[in-house]
Order: structure tokens, then sequence, then C-alpha cells
């Protein structure tokens, strides 16, 4: 499933702020099967793409296009059938339920999938070195063992395209590394693409594609 | 595991207060209802008791009576559109005697009882108005015993005001039912001397009664003035409290005795009390309504990075909807189960309680209660799933884009 952006700007955005960059106002496709890096600083509307590209937000101007639908025609049972199956997300705020343990935060997702995802699950929690949390509830976690429950969460399903927005923020280069060959092989099973946002790090990841807000 | 994370924001103090408050209004509707059907079967047995109520009904007397002009009977006209009034089932007239007739018991006869002698009045009316019914009350024919019903007052004037002050003994009605004295009839130039005793005290008629046969008898042979119209009516009613009926009464000047007007309005204040008891009820279950909705929104509100959450990771709303569906679900089952146990115990209470009061009740809750119970709460459950669908629904289409 290719994503392909045309012309699109956040409606907000003034024509100096779509002309610095990238993506904004011009014709860019994301292939699936490609990773993509976008590097942008704050303010300069990572989370609204992410918003966009996942349907919770439409307050961009021109259009957007999964393969050849436009995402304007999608009802709500389309963006449904698309998250369940073909695009999956890793917020910036995580959406995860608090009050839950990890374990019952991910059940929620595998029930929902009726665990038709690529990755091993305890091999997973190991590589991402957060398997003695399983049973803690997740407000008891710290940022950085929360996001990889979130990345842990967003690949517990099957998809076409990966979207996350700033994912590795509170993790080290390590636990990075770990995320990252974790996320690619997920993906290259299932010929998905991704698309990473970051602040202003590569995190020594060669991407195919590299985007500058 | 989506149970438990909904079921979790449920605060149980704001779930007991909604469940408080449903139940109280689903009972007062169905306490009301049940009530209004007991009442009902009780006037309806009063009614079956009674019969039809009667009333008797005269002319006021006033000086132009007593000086001849006017006259107190009742016409065929007026007895004709006393008929046809609202309310009035059937009518009947009292006839009088026309002849002189005098009871009379002789010295000698009984040394307990004195020598006695007075004049009488007789008067008439069909055995379906007469509130005695017994064997005694017939006369065969020409030499039997003449039965005689007095009004109970004259019996209670005896006993509580004429007996005490002059050292007499009180009587029983079985005492006094057992006394034989003469019946005197004169006129026509002929006199006949009838055994007579008291067959019983009238409630209902104030007047001395005979059999009807007797009078039209004692009227041919010994009647010396032509038979005048009546002047009181007895009329049978289902409704003693009928307007049009009343306001005719007051417009030709016609006395009733208010005794029966008062059990009609007794009822009628019944009716009242039993409707005001229903809307009561509706306001509360209304109230209640509202309340149920004002829960759904708020568990929808506190809920709602939830509900959002769960769309947003692949739920459809649909499903998350089903679930709140099954928990109103429950939670109206429950108010419904313990609302008509509730409802069972207090009408069990109040049934042996008039029971003990001498009334016989239907122990059955109505089924009309059980269906207007099931209905309300049907409607209290869609309302609130209507509610709560729509709440979703918007949030949904706020994960969606489609309404920011």
């Amino acid at each position: 499933m290719n994503l392909t952006l045309r012309q699109l700007h956040p409606l907000s955005f003034t024509p100096a702020e779509i002309n610095r960059s990238d993506i904004w106002g011009k014709e860019i496709i994301l292939n699936s099967a490609e990773s993509h890096l976008l590097i942008a600083p704050s303010g300069s509307g990572k989370s609204s793409l992410t918003g966009f590209l996942y349907g919770f937000r439409n307050d961009f101007s021109s259009d957007l296009f999964f393969n050849d639908k436009n995402s304007a025609s999608f009802s709500i049972t389309d963006w449904i059938n698309l998250r369940r199956n073909k695009l999956s997300v890793v917020f910036q705020d995580l959406r995860l339920f608090e009050q839950l343990t990890v374990d019952e935060n991910l059940k929620i997702k595998s029930n929902l999938t009726k665990n038709n995802f690529s990755v091993n699950l305890d091999e997973s929690f190991e590589r991402l070195g957060i398997s003695t949390m399983r049973k803690r509830k997740v407000s008891t976690l710290s940022m950085g063992q929360k996001q990889r429950v979130a990345i842990l969460r967003a690949l517990l399903q099957p998809f076409e395209f990966l979207l996350m927005d700033e994912p590795f923020s509170h993790l080290d280069p390590a636990n990075v590394k770990n995320a990252l060959e974790l996320i690619h092989e997920a993906c290259k099973k299932q010929t998905a693409g991704f698309l990473v946002t970051s602040l202003n790090t590569t995190h020594d990841f060669s991407y195919d594609k590299v985007f500058y807000l | 595991m989506l149970r438990k994370l909904l079921i979790q924001k449920l605060k149980p103090l704001q779930l007991g207060i909604a469940s408080v408050g449903t139940l109280f209004g689903f009972l007062m509707l169905i306490i009301s209802l049940q009530m209004y059907f007991l009442f009902k079967e009780m006037l309806k047995n009063q009614k079956d008791i009674l019969g039809n109520q009667y009333l008797v009904i005269q002319k006021k007397i006033s000086l132009l009576n007593t000086l001849s002009i006017s006259n107190s009977a009742f016409s065929n006209e007026e007895i004709t559109e006393i008929n046809k009034l609202n309310g009035v089932q059937h009518t009947a007239s009292f006839r009088s005697n026309a002849f002189q007739a005098n009871a009379f018991i002789e010295k000698g006869s009984n040394e307990l009882i004195p020598q006695l002698y007075t004049d009488l009045f007789f008067e008439s009316i069909p055995d379906d108005f007469i509130d005695i019914k017994n064997d005694n009350w017939n006369w065969p024919g020409r030499d039997s015993s003449l039965p005689l019903i007095l009004p109970k007052d004259y019996l209670n004037l005896y006993n509580f005001g004429f007996a005490p002050g002059q050292n007499l003994p009180q009587i029983s009605e079985k005492t006094i039912q057992m006394l034989r004295f003469n019946v005197r009839i004169r006129g026509n130039g002929k006199e006949k001397i009838v055994n007579a005793f008291i067959a019983g005290f009238s409630n209902r008629i104030n007047s001395i009664l005979v059999p009807e046969n007797f009078l039209d008898y004692a009227n041919a042979e010994f009647g010396e003035k032509k038979i005048l119209a009546p002047s009181r009516l007895i009329i049978s009613t289902n409704d003693p409290t009928q307007e049009q009926m009343l306001e005719y009464f007051k417009k030709n000047g016609i006395e009733t005795n208010e005794d029966a007007l008062k059990s009609g309005k007794i009822n009628s204040l019944l009716n009242i009390m039993v409707s005001i008891l229903t809307l009561i009820g509706g306001i509360i279950i209304i109230l209640a309504v509202m309340n149920i909705i004002q829960y759904a929104q708020l568990l929808i509100t506190q809920s709602d990075y939830e509900i959002r959450t769960l769309i947003l990771i692949g739920y459809h709303p649909s499903s998350i909807l089903f679930h709140y569906g099954k928990l109103i679900s429950y939670l109206i089952f429950s108010i419904g189960v313990t609302g008509i146990g509730i409802l069972y115990f207090l009408n069990k209470k109040f049934i042996d309680f008039f029971s003990s009061k001498g009334y016989e009740l239907n122990r059955e809750i109505h089924l009309l209660v059980y269906l207007s119970g099931i209905g309300i709460l049907f409607f209290v459950c869609l309302v609130s799933l209507f509610i709560i669908g729509k709440q979703i629904q918007k949030i949904s289409l706020e994960s969606s884009g489609k309404k920011n």
C-alpha cells in the first residue's frame, strides 16, 4: 500500500512554512516496503502529519491517497478496517491504558486481531528489555518502558505501513537499536513500510528515505 | 479485557446513586399502578356489596305545600324525566295507604307487654329496592300475618334515646321480631283486624313498609280516597355523584338522603388520590429516566479516553456499544427484579392489612403492572443506549477526522 501526499499541508500553515518543507505542499509517495525518517523540529507539524495519515485529523488542505483511494471518501468503517489490517501506529502520547497491566494492554490489541501478527511475543519482550514488566500496571512504568510497550502493541497486528511519532524520544541508543531492528524485521516479514518522526537524530539506522519538515 | 477496561471506569458511588434513583422511580410507578388496581377492585367490591346505591328523593316542603297550593307529588312526566337522567338506573315510587290503620296490643294478652295503641301509615316499594331479604317478608294472602319493615332509626331511638330515660329494657332486633300485635284497618265501611309482626329494620328506607300485594289488596278493599300520586321516589344509581342528576334535583327543589352522596364523594376522592399517586409516580419515573441519561453521559465522558483509544487502535464503535448494552441490560434487569421483589412484598403486606379489615382482594399483582414495569425499563434501557450510542458515534467521528 502506497501513501500519496498530494500538495498536502496543514490549514494553519503559512505559504512560507509550506515552502520551507520537504513534505508540505509537495507530491510525496510513502512506499510500503520502504523505511522513512522524518526529521523535524518542534512545531513543524510532525504530529499533524501522523494525525492526517492515521485519519484522526482532517485539518489539512488538498489530498491524501491510500493507493488510489482518496482518504476524504473514507467512512468510519473504512478507517477502522484500515487500522485493523493495513495501518498501525505508535502515538506520540502512546495512548496506553494506564490502569491495566502491560500484558492486558497488549491483549486488548491481540484479541482484536485474533493473534494475527508477525512477531514472537515472548522474544520481542526479551529483545525490548521489558519482559519483567509484563504483570506491572502501565502507570508504574517509566516513559522509556511505556514507549517500548506502545511499540510492541503496534506490532501486534497485520499492517502494510507503520507510523511512529517520536517513538524513541525516551530511549537510550542501545534500546533504540533493538527496537528498530525488531520493527524492521516485522516490516520485512509482511513487506511493510514505516515512517519514524524524530526531532534531530537518525538513530544510526540507514533509512530508505529521509525527509526534513 | 474490554469489559475490565471499561468497568474500571464505573465509579461505585455514581453507579449506586443512578441505580437507586432508577429503582426508586420504577418502584413508585409500579406501586402506584398496583395501588390503583387494588383501589379500583376495592371500590368495585364495595359497589358489589351495596349493589347499586339508592337515593330516596322527595320535594322540599314549603309553606305553599302546607296551604295546599303547591303539590309535593311527582307527576308522571317528572318521573319519566328523572328516569332519563345520567346515572339513574331504575326508579320506583313509594305508594301509600288510602285507608285508616292502627296498631294495638290488648291488655292481658301478655303480662310483660304494655297495652299499646297507635295510628299508622303504610308505604310500599318494589322488593328489589328493599335491603331486608328474608323469608318472612311476604304476605301470602287474606288471613296470614302481615310483615312490616320499620326504619332502623326507630329501634335506635328507642334503645338509645327513650328506654334509658324511662328505665325500660333495651330490645334486640331478634326479640322485637318475635312480638306479635294487631293491625286494624278500616275504611269504605269495612274493618279488618290482621295479625302483624316486624320482619326487619331497614337502614335504607325511612318508612313503615308493607308488602306491595298487601297494599294493593287493602287499598282496593278499604280505600276511600283515590290513590295519590307518589311524593317520594327511590332511585337506584351506579354513580350518586352524577353532575346532571344532582343539578336536576337542585333545580327542581328535590331533596335526597345525603349519606349515599357522601359515599359517592369518597369514591371520587379516592379516585383523585390514586390519580395523583400515579401522576407523582409518572413524574418520578421521568426524573429517574433523566437521572440514568445523565449517568450514561457521565459514564461516557469519564471513559472518553478509553473509548477514543479503542477506536483508534481498531475497535469498531458497535463492539464498544455492545459492551455498554450488556452492562446497562444487567443493571436494568437487576433493578427490575429488585423492584418487582419489593412490590411483591409490599403488596402482600398491604393485602394482609386490608384482609384484616374485611376486604377480600385479589392477591396477584396485576398483569398491567408487570407489563408497564417491563415497558418503562425497556424504554429506560433504550434511551440510555441511544445516548451512549450517540456519544460513542461522536467520538468515533472525531477519531476518524470527520469532526474536529
